[in-house]
């Protein structure tokens, strides 16, 4: 399919479109800069705001949210030396010594600064490897896709630093949850104990909704408890404006390292902002002349995380939108929300609805713009919405996600499975479980099993391995799966860990 | 017995329980979770024999009072919505919840609960045409 460029450019500088868009960006500023409420909470529940939406202006909002979040984080983490969302847990390392010295206005410009020109490689590596990745996943057979999902399943030993058999247990309950429902082979119900409702499965979006959403509510509950008064300081005298040229050109291997890092770990399934910054921060320390400055609040120590987090955007859209695996958790949630308006990820988005998907990419661009300006001339409205005392916050958030469930068929069952999936979520995490596997899971799980079960129809008898080695994808996932699998257990194995776990 | 330990058996546990009822489907469609259980059993068991140091979990922390009302206030508004209404039901949800909190300021807990509740059903419902749940009352 033709797209005109005229109406991708009509539909991206509509007035409604750049509305949407600016909300979106300053929706995600106030979600990345509060600690506790994250990029992919504020998508779940806003969710239903795109219900009445199209398609495009759904996908604006949820991306505009998302970049604005990212950049958001980094508020928090220069002012009060906590990151508001995991993505700017570096930026705490050499941001907040600089508002120590008194730099604060520094460190911000610099970190809006950065997150723009990252957001903006991000979305143009999008728009160049996208389509052809899209292209390719036509060539995609069940072989392709079950091997796909196991890559998928894998990265999670990358991911799972802290605990990797907890990483995995998250994973095989969230592919045990994808189980529910009918099964592919025979359409047999499988563990639906009698509830009508189950027949179809899980319903993806009230379940991510309450994984994201209703554990950060208790967190909110806590802090409340507590009485974490920590709020953010007056921003009113900050004046932040654009850095000088020089400043930029001094700056710019920093900038394209790190954007470079943060669109492949991006790519990655499952991995996150907090991955994609600490990366980019350790490597920018590692070759500068000055690695022990690091820390004592260095600019690059800002910049480095910062662009890595917002190229990460561009990145982790990349398989989500060509193959139906979520790069980040926050492109789970936009999955859901792209199926929702009854867009399925693949060669369609970028043939039959490419209108659809150019003007979402190009969108990206403004997003960034958007949050440039906001970040630059907007910073002292900040500390109105961060003194919202948490109890109505956490009021608040019920009420929305309760929307954000219901909306999706009308179904109060759908409710239900989002408060379930809440609570299970705030419990796994107290007890040091990671949801994001559960995440990838729940949703690689189906198309794992019927990639297995049409690899076993398609090979008609053949010897399975034979079958699956003259297929050059398939030969590369599974090259991809034993690296995924073998360099975590590699560099374990180096820092004389044992590969069980032991951690404090 | 050491935190993971005690979550290790509790998985195990859960394991089998679902194993036992994969039998009650035919032998086809139950090939994957069977697989899936295999594996999720044999990395419970990893759990329990290398846990993690941490030997107890502050309960009372995570089961607080606040938290705990939360949770009851969710689920029973939850429930109420199709009896009650969307509208009905989440401003007597917020109005309860804050005037908790908020140490009974009555005046401020209404207010906050009329913008709250008539806010969303403006915005989603007559704006947006989300559909909210209906019951005898709005």
């Amino acid at each position: 399919m033709n797209v005109s460029l005229i109406d991708v450019l009509a539909g991206v500088f509509s007035l409604k479109n750049l509305f949407i868009s600016a909300a979106g960006v300053m929706v995600g500023n106030i979600f990345g800069a509060l600690p506790g409420l994250t990029a992919a909470m504020g998508i779940a529940i806003l969710m239903p705001l795109t219900f009445g939406m199209t398609p495009d202006s759904a996908l604006i909002l949820m991306g505009a949210i998302f970049a604005g979040a990212m950049w958001g984080g980094s508020v928090s983490a220069i002012l009060i030396n906590t990151p508001g969302t995991p993505s700017a847990a570096a930026t705490v390392l050499d941001g907040y010594p600089m508002a120590k010295k008194g730099l604060a206005a520094d460190a911000l410009r610099e970190s809006v600064w950065s997150s723009f020109i990252g957001g903006i490689l991000g979305v143009i590596a999008l728009h160049l490897f996208a389509p052809p990745l899209a292209m390719i996943s036509l060539w995609f057979g069940p072989p392709e896709y079950f091997f796909l999902a196991l890559f998928g399943m894998t990265i999670i030993a990358a991911l799972s630093e802290k605990s990797l058999v907890k990483g995995f247990l998250g994973g095989f309950l969230g592919l045990l949850i994808g189980t529910i429902g009918m099964d592919p082979l025979l359409g047999v119900p499988r563990f639906t104990f009698g509830v009508t409702n189950l027949v179809d499965g899980i319903e993806l979006v009230p379940a991510l909704i309450g994984l994201f959403s209703i554990p950060e509510t208790f967190e909110m509950i806590r802090s409340y408890i507590k009485k974490d008064t920590e709020r953010l300081p007056s921003l009113k005298n900050i004046r932040l404006g654009f850095p000088t040229l020089q400043h930029t050109i001094r700056l710019m291997p920093v900038y394209i390292r790190s954007s470079i890092i943060g669109i492949i770990i991006g790519i990655l399934p499952g991995a996150g902002g907090s991955i994609a910054s600490f990366m980019a921060y350790n490597e920018t320390r590692r070759v500068s002349k000055h690695p022990e400055l690091f820390g004592t609040g260095v600019i690059e120590g800002v910049a480095a995380p910062e662009a890595a987090n917002n190229s990460l955007c561009g990145g982790a859209l990349i398989p989500m939108l060509t193959l139906g695996i979520p790069g980040d958790s926050v492109a789970a949630i936009m999955m859901g929300g792209l199926m929702v308006h009854g867009l399925m990820p693949g060669a369609e988005l970028f043939t039959k609805h490419a209108q659809v998907t150019y003007t979402f990419i190009i969108a990206l661009y403004m997003a960034n713009v958007f949050m440039l300006f906001f970040g630059l001339y907007c910073a002292p409205f900040f500390t109105v919405v961060t003194d919202t005392p948490k109890h109505i916050l956490a009021a608040v958030v019920i009420l929305l996600t309760v929307i954000g469930s219901y909306a999706i068929r009308e179904n109060i069952f759908d409710v239900y499975v989002m408060l379930a999936f809440g609570i299970l979520g705030y419990l796994m995490k107290a007890h040091g479980f990671d949801l994001t596997p559960v995440v990838l899971g729940i949703i690689l799980g189906p198309m794992m099993e019927k990639g297995l079960y049409g690899t076993l129809a398609i090979s008609e008898g053949e010897n399975l391995i034979l079958f699956v080695l003259v297929r050059p994808i398939s030969v590369i996932l599974i090259l991809l799966i034993l690296i995924s699998m073998g360099i975590p257990l590699y560099r374990r194995l180096k820092r004389g860990q044992s590969i069980f776990d032991r951690y404090a | 017995m050491l935190l993971d330990r005690k979550i290790a058996l509790v998985l195990i546990v859960l394991t089998g329980s679902f194993y036992s009822l994969t039998y009650y489907y035919p032998r086809e469609t139950m090939s994957f979770p069977r697989f899936l259980l295999y594996c999720f059993g044999i990395l419970a068991l990893f759990l329990l024999l290398f846990p993690g140091k941490k030997k107890e979990y502050d309960y009372k922390e995570l089961f607080a009072s606040e938290k705990s009302i939360t949770l009851i206030a969710a689920v029973i508004y939850v429930s109420l919505l199709h009896v009650i209404g969307f509208f009905v039901t989440s401003f007597l949800f917020i109005f309860l919840y804050v005037y908790f909190f908020e140490r009974r300021a009555l005046r401020k807990s209404i207010l906050i609960a009329a913008a709250c509740a008539s806010g969303t059903y403006i915005v989603f419902h007559k704006l947006l045409s989300v559909s909210f749940p209906e019951g005898f009352l709005m």
